[in-house]
């Protein structure tokens, strides 16, 4: 019986290396399903704006565009510029209203009162409301012809498994899709492929891609105070309006998309983890039939799939597990306190 | 408790009114405690430097001239658990090796709750997570607060949240 044991540990640890690296593919395919895309949203960051990152859990409904619509002409009338070419606009599309102002260079009174509609609108209605400077609705453009060079742009990041997050506007006013690429960091044969991967989709969609290089767009009380887009590529198609001219704060909603490539590191430990747990699972078996069984209940107790693990969810988890200092130290910061921290 | 709030909290106090600091002390209490506690992994020295803080917020109020003091009380916060961290080093190891090493010891197949797994962030992850998450703050206050550039900053974060997250997924497996 031992030696059978013997040979059987022995076969494990010849053989099993062998079809762990050649089940790479499979384990490979295990983390290939975190490769999907996951929308990311960091709306609950209040001061930091990826791009312009809309608030993906808060879709208005067309009911609540209408609303806004209302609201706004309400609004338009009660500050005196119910004849000020101002132009409102449902886009149901991207769920928001936009908001049309022709600026009048002869006129900076009624520039300055528009501007400080547009702002207080803005204020109210966070990303529900996209402002326009001197802009015409370029119609003709089919929302599902950019719908679908979106999808193309996340299918090819996806197949390209590079470990990065883009972001992506479809802007049906500007007739384009404007994609956001992380190109700072600290490995640049990253940002190379990112980008050649950029240029090369913006090249076969004929110029229906504006490409940014995305950074950090800081937002305080509704103010840009430090914005590091940057166009890095040269843009062949429209132009995009990605900055609100009249106020200087991005309104665009974007998506985000996160890709992770599966390294090789997990790769590693996972085949060492099956192998360890099939050794042990043999000898186990071998020693003690009963005992084997009992392992392989407790082993299975533990897993569990359903735990959500995104970003969101893990922020929401640490907010939540906040440290609390003891009982008595809270009595005796309170008797500090009340006694004006005299000793 | 926002920044305008703080600065009426700070007036009273220089005014000799005290009461409202029980209130500063109930609202900003424990993110203080989580954010020393986070950065020292020590019980008592987390309180220390929390009682401490609240010391010198009293005695010496922050000056008019401060504009993000919800900034400030965590900067000092921070600064404070890093002089305790200094002086702890000659006896206890904090670069999170220790920590993690000794987490190893336990269970690793059971329980691995959120805690545990902020604690085996590097130091720098670990701070940012808990300024962010615990302390309320914004990444500009953040990377101004630990000197590190805005987008290295937010990096860094997104750095956390992924180990985090391979941490949970391995607790699970």
């Amino acid at each position: 019986m031992k030696k059978l044991i013997a040979v059987l540990m022995a076969l494990c640890i010849l053989i099993i290396p062998a079809a762990a690296v050649s089940a790479d593919g499979e384990l490979y395919e295990i983390f290939e399903s975190d490769t999907a895309p996951v929308m990311t949203n960091i709306a609950s960051d209040h001061d930091i704006l990826i791009g312009n990152s809309s608030s993906v859990a808060e879709v208005p409904t067309p009911e609540k565009l209408l609303e806004i619509e209302k609201d706004i002409l309400i609004r338009q009338e009660k500050s005196d510029l119910s004849d000020a070419p101002i132009k409102v606009e449902i886009d149901e599309a991207n769920a928001c209203v936009h908001i049309f102002v022709e600026m009048d260079d002869t006129n900076p009174t009624l520039n300055e009162a528009m501007t400080a509609f547009v702002k207080e609108v803005q204020y109210i209605y966070g990303e529900q409301v996209q402002a326009h400077k001197n802009s015409v609705v370029a119609s003709s453009e089919t929302l599902e012809s950019l719908q679908a060079i979106e999808k193309d742009i996340c299918d090819r990041f996806e197949k390209a498994k590079l470990d990065t997050t883009i972001g992506t506007i479809v802007d049906g006013v500007n007739g384009c899709v404007h994609l956001y690429v992380d190109m700072e960091t600290e490995d640049e044969a990253l940002n190379d492929a990112v980008g050649a991967l950029a240029k090369e989709l913006q090249l076969d969609h004929e110029g229906k891609i504006e490409v940014h290089q995305y950074g950090f767009a800081v937002v305080q009380d509704g103010n840009v105070i430090e914005d590091l887009y940057k166009t890095f590529l040269p843009t062949t198609g429209k132009a995009a309006v990605i900055q609100n001219d009249i106020l200087g704060v991005e309104t665009t909603g974007m998506t985000l998309y996160s890709y992770s490539k599966p390294s090789n590191m997990p790769t590693v430990l996972i085949s060492l983890s099956v192998l360890m747990v099939i050794a042990l699972g043999c000898f186990l078996f071998f020693k003690n039939r009963q005992t084997s069984q009992a392992s392989v209940t407790n082993t299975g107790h533990v897993v569990s799939a359903s735990t959500d693990l995104s970003d969101k969810a893990i922020e929401d988890s640490v907010r939540k597990s906040e440290i609390k200092p003891s009982a008595a130290f809270d009595k005796k910061m309170r008797d500090m306190i009340d006694n004006g921290f005299e000793k | 408790m926002d920044n305008s709030t703080l600065a009426n909290v700070f007036a009273d106090l220089r005014n000799g009114n005290r009461d409202s600091f029980v209130a500063l002390y109930e609202d900003m209490g424990t993110p203080i405690y989580t954010v020393a506690y986070r950065i020292l992994q020590d019980q008592q020295t987390a309180e220390d430097v929390t009682q401490e803080v609240f010391i010198k917020l009293f005695s010496d109020p922050p000056s008019q001239k401060v504009s993000n003091l919800r900034a400030w009380i965590f900067q000092m916060t921070r600064n404070l658990s890093i002089d305790k961290c200094r002086k702890k080093r000659t006896t206890v190891d904090i670069d999170g090796t220790d920590i993690a090493s000794n987490w190893h010891e336990e269970d690793l197949s059971a329980h691995m709750d959120i805690e545990k797994a902020v604690s085996l962030l590097p130091d720098d992850e670990r701070e940012i997570i808990s300024l962010h998450l615990s302390a309320g703050l914004g990444f500009q206050e953040i990377s101004g607060i630990i000197g590190k550039s805005l987008p290295s900053t937010y990096r860094s974060y997104k750095r956390a949240l992924k180990t985090l997250r391979q941490y949970l997924k391995g607790d699970q497996k």
